[in-house]
């Protein structure tokens, strides 16, 4: 979220971020809004989505790739969408594209056990660090009311690594850091009558 | 005169609050696929006359 003090007539936006990860089916998740207005005290925002498994082969419509991931050396691809119902789709973007991303449907409606395709290109500059986007789609003359694709702009900034066990240490005389342990310590010693 | 005139301000100032709107409370992705991470931005306005303070979102 952006600002939590609007004055009268000023807007915000918040995000919700959810990783499918291995759901299967449909989901829900919802989020409260608090804020000074008394009268508000129920506010919320919330979403649904219903997630799909790669290997489900009884979807409507079958996506590849699943996801757009651009990087500096992919900034154009193009997603094929087979139609696997009885009728007729075309595919409209209504939420979630961004001014540098440009879309372009190639086939506008797709007839049954045909594919279509989409071209995506990010004619941006590519951030510092990932951002990550979904484009939503209504889609006409299928019981699918709206497919959603995730979007990945890969940052520039190089990921930090997890950290990892590092191996004793080889000092130039051949001995290893192990070795140093093992030695006990001299006691400093104090010249006499000092 | 005067005082008739603060009082009123007293109760100008009662009346006036942030009132919180939001525009598309309820989004649906539709169908979506796994791992994978999905957003969706939902714009949140003060369409009152004062102003609206203190706006958190929680969980759940």
């Amino acid at each position: 979220m952006q600002k939590n003090v609007l004055a009268p007539g000023e807007s915000t936006v918040v995000e919700l971020i959810f990783n499918t990860g291995i759901y299967k089916g449909k989901v829900g998740k919802s989020a409260r809004v608090l804020s000074s207005d008394s009268s508000a005290t129920a506010s919320a925002i919330s979403f649904s989505a219903n997630v799909f498994a790669s290997a489900d082969t009884a979807a409507r419509i079958w996506l590849d790739p699943e996801r757009i991931e651009f990087d500096q050396k992919t900034k154009k691809i193009s997603l094929e969408l087979a139609n696997r119902g009885r009728e007729v789709i075309s595919l409209e973007p209504i939420a979630g594209v961004l001014k540098e991303l440009k879309l372009k449907i190639k086939d506008h409606n797709i007839a049954p056990d045909k594919t279509g395709k989409i071209e995506f290109e990010w004619k941006g500059e590519f951030p510092q660090n990932d951002l990550k986007k979904t484009i939503t789609f209504a889609v006409h003359g299928s019981n699918i009311d709206r497919l959603s694709i995730p979007v990945v702009v890969k940052g520039t900034s190089p990921q930090p690594q997890p950290a990892r066990a590092t191996s004793p240490t080889v000092k130039p005389d051949g001995t290893t850091l192990k070795d140093a342990i093992k030695q006990p310590s001299k006691p400093p010693t104090t010249p006499a009558g000092k | 005169m005067l005082v008739f005139l603060s009082l009123m301000a007293m109760v100008a100032s009662a009346f006036a609050s942030g009132r919180l709107k939001i525009a598309q409370a309820d989004w649906d992705f539709g169908i979506v696929p796994q791992q994978s991470t999905i957003s969706h931005e939902y714009w949140i306005s003060n369409v009152g006359t004062d102003t609206l303070r203190n706006i958190i979102v929680k969980p759940g």
